[in-house]
């Protein structure tokens, strides 16, 4: 299934403070994982690219929609920043014309992306793999 | 009585930006902001809750400005404390700023809070705090191989501090591992046990990664 959005109109809506509300948990994560203390850096980050190597993973209905006839999409990427492998899932409201940020964290790969940077060091052989996730 | 109409006018219904919602609930909660070097500042902020579908967030857009004002003035107090530490190890200010091709009173400027600096100034004062023989790269000009030697140097130096030696341990054996990109270092050290005065051995081992170091006890 493709995308629900055009991730382009997410970045340019990045521009806009106004348009984009980051959640709770995304800002908090983006502190203490990206070091993107407030929402104007969070957005700034996505707007200018900070999101490298985009890869979509899916588009799923939002589940805490309350209203049945009007169905809300969720789109979920992963990225790189660095050697930080990354999670963002956002969403548009038709209702309040807001783009909405519902996840932005680590990926659930990071321990695989930890284990090739190791790998690729030679700190890491296949014989480890084990020892080397988390 | 215009005044307390005027106020409901004006008072602004936190609307979820997710459903539209107006059942939210607000909750006050305190952060606290803090830079390298400098002290943890405590600030209260407010967060909203969506009764309806559960988004949680700041609705409003008051925090930022709130965390942003707050961040400055915990880099403020940061460089004051990076710039009086180096003071007190004896770093004249004029030798830093010299070294830096920084404008001379710069840091005292920054100190006493009469100009600020910009986040990359920030960024190179913490870098200086953190490795101070930074200094002594750029003293050099940024010489490859005068700064490889300086970097090696403190590298050194840091490691000896690491390694647990007191003056009646004896070290009867060492050595040291290399290959193209790691170093593997051991010592073997004899201690004397002031109550028991029974020797025993202890190897400590000690793995160096590009400048990472780790401690392996066996």
């Amino acid at each position: 299934m493709p995308p629900s959005y055009n991730f382009n109109d997410f970045k340019h809506a990045c521009n806009d403070e106004n348009l984009v509300i980051p959640s709770k948990h995304a800002i908090e994560n983006a502190e203490t994982i990206f070091n993107l203390k407030t929402k104007k850096m969070l957005l700034d980050f996505i707007s200018n690219d900070g999101l490298e190597e985009l890869d979509f993973i899916n588009t799923k209905p939002w589940e805490m929609n309350p209203d049945p006839d009007t169905v809300v999409m969720i789109d979920a990427y992963e990225f790189k920043s660095m050697n930080i492998l990354g999670y963002i899932a956002f969403f548009y409201s038709e209702r309040t014309n807001k783009w909405i940020i519902k996840s932005f964290k680590l990926s659930i790969n990071r321990n695989m992306m930890m284990y090739l940077a190791l790998k690729k060091a030679g700190l890491c052989n296949d014989e480890k793999i084990g020892g080397c996730n988390e | 009585m215009m005044k307390k109409l005027e106020d409901v006018m004006n008072k602004k219904v936190v609307i979820c930006p997710a459903c539209g919602s107006d059942s939210i609930e607000t909750i006050e909660t305190e952060k606290t902001i803090k830079e390298p070097y400098g002290e943890p500042l405590r600030i209260s902020i407010n967060e909203y809750t969506c009764k309806v579908c559960g988004i949680q967030g700041d609705f409003l857009d008051n925090n930022d400005q709130i965390i942003s004002t707050a961040i400055e003035s915990a880099k403020k107090n940061s460089i004051y404390n990076i710039i009086e530490d180096l003071s007190q190890k004896k770093i004249s200010m004029s030798a830093i700023e010299r070294a830096l091709d920084l404008p001379q009173r710069t840091l005292s400027k920054w100190k006493n809070g009469l100009s600020s600096p910009s986040a990359s100034g920030v960024t190179l004062m913490y870098a200086v705090r953190t490795y101070p023989w930074l200094l002594d790269v750029a003293q050099h000009k940024f010489d490859p191989i005068v700064s490889r030697d300086v970097h090696i140097k403190a590298a050194v130096s840091d490691l000896l501090k690491m390694i647990p030696v007191i003056q009646e341990d004896i070290f009867t054996e060492s050595g040291m591992i290399a290959t193209s990109n790691s170093l593997f270092m051991y010592i073997k050290i004899d201690k004397k046990d002031q109550n028991t005065q029974i020797e025993s051995s202890k190897r400590e081992n000690y793995s160096l990664k590009d400048v990472s170091f780790t401690e392996v006890t066996e």
